[in-house]
């Protein structure tokens, strides 16, 4: 292998330059320099050391000059040289060993040959298919050797094939920076310690540790998760929620900031009442969701995803720096805590913790409203993302141990169960209810999602509303289904993400499956081509081992539809 | 409590200090006029009167930390109940830690990219990354016992004790009792150090 120079042209290539192939020097050279840029030496094509000097000086003039210092453009123009240090065509076939073409990768010829065969013979495709040119040199010596060899296979030249895109960092890192401490930071909410002594399974969720279930001896987890679940639709259960994101925001301008960073309208809701909210990105894509509460007449309070938290935080403050509206935004994620209690019997132990009225006509369905529980001032949001009767009580990170032990020491006679992310998840999915990030991708938009009434697109202004009405003209790319399966062995073999397939072609993906164990049968979300979701009764889902599974299109939510548990109270 | 001897190297937890937060175009303004000394920029801290700091963390936000029995801070956190427009109140249940002794930089120099060395230890204050976690840390270098305390979202607590305190461990420092607020004392000492102007 003859690899010849490669001179460092990256930082030209990071910095915008466009470059061109010098058959006489076989190299490429810049073309055309941005402003303010400039490029000396074996780059430029000079090998001769006075040429080398010369040039270095040019370059060291000109940047001066461009920087406004009163020196004289550069006096000596230098003549290209004229041949070439290197050899056109990097390999010499060995007529025993292997033809290396990268030595950081152990990439020979033939892998080359091989992936462009199959049909990676674009350089990026081919970089990523062969892995040449990323190992710790960063294709310093292979990154030319693949584009001439490219550039052979397909009989065309240098400059059609193309170069790879040079990005930071240029070096490798030094070992001396790999070789200290190794830190992964981690979060976990106030009553961690509780969740623990209470045999909790964990699962990372992000920077997050989150009790996946609460083990019991001799259980297998899949019963822990049934019976946590049921437990919630039964009597009560008490889960963990201090992982959302919890952002204040106050001032007179707080409605209407709100109006523009979520696709429904807030400025209207009635103090003492919450609201669901969907944000969207520029692009009119759906970034995060949460409850929106009027605690008063210029004061909000909302949740956001938990992965969502820090960056819908610093893209609230991002605008308002810019809409320079009146109003503060506080994040209060870390500072505070949340559970949710859920379940038939959860408005009466409530009642019994608190002097406040939690009865329908009090706190009704939707309804916020700061309370004393257990002598704890709390934030109570009566909502219903698992669909039944329920409340999410925040209140400071110092006193959720206290509060969580007041819940599950005074709701010990009405069946109180902690419940983890996989009974909530499996809950929520029976009531039909999506996960931002799950049951969408980077490209689905609200409409998409099926929570096309949280948009007022009647508005004058939200983020991402522009992009919306471009993406209503040209119709949905995919929509979210409900689907169930029919019993039998087959049907726990599908899995999220499994593809959807109609007529041998792709038609979507699964976005959630379980077997609920209300409904007493498997049941999940797809994203669908809208032409199956509109017109199809049914569609195949090819899991893991090939088989195609025969799901059958069902309206959500699966659970309770009229929504009637969430917002009556508990039978007498 | 009798404060125990600190050789050379050791953390405290000051997590159950008094802490307040405000933030907004009048928050600087509201202090000042509650009797409070306002840091002059953003990224410099004040001691508070009989104890305790105020901190400057931008151009309109504010921390006040001291110990549990501080008046000043109870009073703000009292008048912050019910705050006046364009002043905002900030909950602050911050994990605060405090490393203390000559040899704290062996630690600082393990955990954080900021060389504490070239800051200016009677009004600077620093808001950077320690092992992964957003922190405020302040400097408060006095002739005796060299002092870093950092500020940090609670629910990185336990992470990040647990981190620091097995590095000064592996550094055979030692685990301080002492809850290390600015006291009367530091106070004190940092008055004695401010520039005169004569």
């Amino acid at each position: 292998m003859s690899v010849g120079y490669a001179p460092a042209a990256n930082l030209l290539y990071q910095a915008g330059t466009r470059m061109r192939y010098d058959r006489n020097l076989e190299q490429f050279v810049p073309d055309a320099l941005p402003r303010g840029i400039f490029a000396a030496g074996k780059v430029n094509g000079f090998y001769d050391l006075g040429n080398r000097l010369q040039d270095g000086r040019n370059a060291g003039l000109n940047a001066a000059r461009s920087l406004g210092f009163p020196v004289a453009p550069a006096a000596v123009e230098l003549r290209r040289e004229s041949n070439s240090p290197s050899h056109p065509y990097p390999i010499f076939a060995h007529p025993r060993g292997k033809n290396f073409v990268d030595f950081d990768e152990d990439i020979v010829l033939a892998d080359l040959h091989n992936a462009a065969q199959e049909g990676f013979d674009n350089i990026e495709l081919l970089k990523r298919f062969t892995t040449v040119g990323m190992g710790p040199s960063q294709g310093k010596h292979s990154n030319m050797n693949a584009i001439r060899v490219l550039a052979r296979i397909r009989g065309e030249s240098i400059e059609a094939t193309g170069t790879t895109t040079a990005r930071p960092f240029f070096h490798p890192i030094p070992m001396a920076i790999l070789s200290g401490r190794a830190f992964h930071a981690e979060r976990v909410t106030p009553i961690h310690g509780h969740h623990e002594a209470l045999g909790a399974r964990f699962i990372p969720a992000g920077q997050w540790w989150r009790p996946e279930y609460y083990a019991q001896a001799d259980k297998p987890r899949e019963a822990c998760i049934r019976e946590e679940a049921l437990a919630v639709r039964g009597a009560v259960g008490v889960i963990d929620v201090g992982t959302l994101g919890k952002i204040e925001i106050s001032g007179p301008g707080a409605g209407e900031f709100l109006d523009r960073v979520y696709a429904g309208t807030f400025a209207t809701l009635r103090v003492g009442m919450t609201r669901y909210g969907v944000m969207l990105d520029e692009a009119g894509i759906v970034i995060d969701d949460g409850v929106v509460a009027r605690i008063a007449g210029d004061r909000f309070y909302f949740t956001t995803t938990t992965s969502g938290s820090t960056s819908v935080y610093r893209e609230l403050s991002r605008l308002n720096t810019i809409w320079r509206l009146d109003c503060g935004i506080v994040n209060q994620t870390g500072h505070m805590g949340a559970v949710n209690l859920a379940g038939p019997r959860s408005q009466r132990l409530l009642a019994r913790l608190t002097r406040s009225e939690v009865s329908n006509a009090a706190f009704p369905y939707l309804g916020v409203r700061e309370i004393e529980v257990a002598g704890i001032p709390v934030r109570a949001m009566r909502v219903g993302f698992v669909g039944e009767l329920g409340f999410e009580l925040h209140a400071p990170a110092n006193s959720m141990a206290a509060l969580w032990n007041a819940l599950v020491e005074t709701g010990r006679d009405l069946g109180i169960r902690p419940f983890g992310v996989e009974a909530q998840r499996l809950l929520r999915l029976e009531k039909g209810h999506i996960i931002v990030g799950q049951d969408t991708d980077g490209l689905t938009t609200p409409f998409e999602a099926g929570c096309g009434w949280a948009v007022k697109m009647e508005k004058p202004f939200f983020v991402g509303q522009r992009s919306l009405r471009i993406l209503q003209a040209k119709g949905l790319r995919q929509a979210l289904v409900g689907f169930e399966l029919e019993s039998g062995q087959s049907a726990a073999k599908v899995l999220e993400c499994h593809l959807a397939i109609e007529r041998d072609e792709l038609a979507g993906r699964v976005t959630s499956i379980a077997w609920s164990p209300t409904l007493s049968r498997h049941i999940g979300l797809a994203l669908l081509r809208p032409d199956v979701a509109e017109r199809n009764t049914h569609f195949n889902i090819r899991v893991t081992d090939g088989t195609l599974v025969r799901a059958t299109i069902v309206p959500t939510p699966f659970y309770d539809a009229e929504g009637r548990r969430q917002k009556l109270a508990e039978a007498a | 409590m009798t404060e125990p001897r600190v050789r050379d190297l050791a953390i405290a937890d000051c997590s159950d200090s008094l802490k307040a937060g405000l933030k907004g175009p009048r928050a600087a303004a509201w202090l000042g006029e509650c009797g409070i000394s306002v840091p002059a920029g953003a990224n410099t801290w004040l001691p508070l009167p009989g104890g305790g700091l105020v901190a400057r963390l931008g151009e309109s936000e504010f921390l006040l930390d001291g110990a549990p029995s501080s008046d000043v801070i109870s009073k703000v956190l009292g008048l912050l109940g019910n705050p006046p427009a364009r002043v905002y109140p900030v909950l602050r249940q911050d994990m605060v830690i405090a490393l203390i002794g000559p040899r704290i930089n062996e630690v600082l120099l393990q955990t954080c990219s900021i060389d504490f060395t070239s800051l200016d230890n009677r009004t600077q204050l620093v808001l950077t990354s320690m092992v992964g976690v957003s922190i405020v840390a302040i400097p408060l270098q006095d002739d005796r016992t060299p002092t870093v305390k950092i500020w940090a979202d609670p629910t990185f607590g336990p992470y990040l004790w647990r981190t620091l305190l097995g590095i000064v461990r592996e550094l055979d420092g030692e685990l301080a009792v002492r809850p290390a607020y600015l006291t009367t004392t530091e106070e004190a000492q940092w008055t004695r150090r401010q520039p005169t102007n004569s």
